[in-house]
């Protein structure tokens, strides 16, 4: 599993059988200090409808359609959980859901999500500059 | 899966079993500008995807197999949909 930030949504009608997941989020994957790594790519979010901005993880290859209910999609990346907290601090208020502008997504407390154990201590963790802003 | 361009078919007459009947494009994965292209590869069309097109490129593991019926197909990157926009963040 890897960290990436939601930077977008696909919107795709035509589409390969069987391939019925309704949400297709473009990912920004990041390293261990949540910094842009590699090429953007597209997970489905089977858990929840992410929104813009939001940290998450997803899981790809073979395990990807582990996260479905129908197994069969012609899917290799899934989005798999959203992060609250990192090392023991809290994220950042820029990347946390309320917000992202306009954007409500399904209570992540619905699938057990997972809070940060730790203290709400000031973040240590390194975060993207200059494009968590908003506007 | 990836975003990507499909730069063009590929014909081959000569090739594996699994690949007969297939469309092959060729297709550049783009950056995250949305715009840089980055190194091609070559994936079997299941949507009838044209030159130009944007597209979402995948490696579906089995995919190919089942869809095809052909066990064991040596296909690896598919053209799973195309694309009618990318809503961007803000």
């Amino acid at each position: 599993m890897n960290f990436a930030r939601v930077v977008g949504r696909v919107v795709a009608t035509r589409r390969a059988p069987n391939l019925t997941e309704p949400l297709l989020l473009l990912l920004q994957p990041l390293d261990e200090d949540l910094r842009d790594r590699g090429l953007p790519l597209v997970a489905v979010s089977p858990v929840s409808a992410a929104g813009r901005g939001e940290l998450v993880y997803y899981v790809s290859g073979s395990d990807a359609t582990g996260a479905l209910d129908n197994h069969f999609q012609p899917v290799d990346a899934a989005v798999v959980g959203f992060v609250d907290g990192y090392a023991g601090a809290r994220l950042p208020a820029s990347q946390s859901p309320a917000d992202v502008k306009g954007e409500a997504r399904g209570p992540g407390a619905a699938h057990g999500t997972v809070k940060a154990a730790g203290p709400s201590i000031a973040p240590t963790v390194a975060t993207p500059v200059g494009d968590e802003g908003g506007d | 899966m990836l975003l990507a361009r499909v730069r063009g078919p590929v014909s081959s007459s000569v090739h594996h079993p699994a690949y007969a009947g297939r469309s092959l494009q060729c297709v550049v994965p783009l950056g995250a500008d949305g715009e840089r292209e980055h190194g091609g590869l070559l994936a079997v069309d299941m949507v009838g995807a044209g030159r130009g097109d944007l597209v979402l490129v995948g490696q579906p593991p089995g995919y190919a197999a089942k869809a095809f019926a052909f066990p064991d197909a040596p296909i690896r990157s598919l053209i799973l949909a195309i694309i009618d926009r990318v809503e961007r963040e803000a």
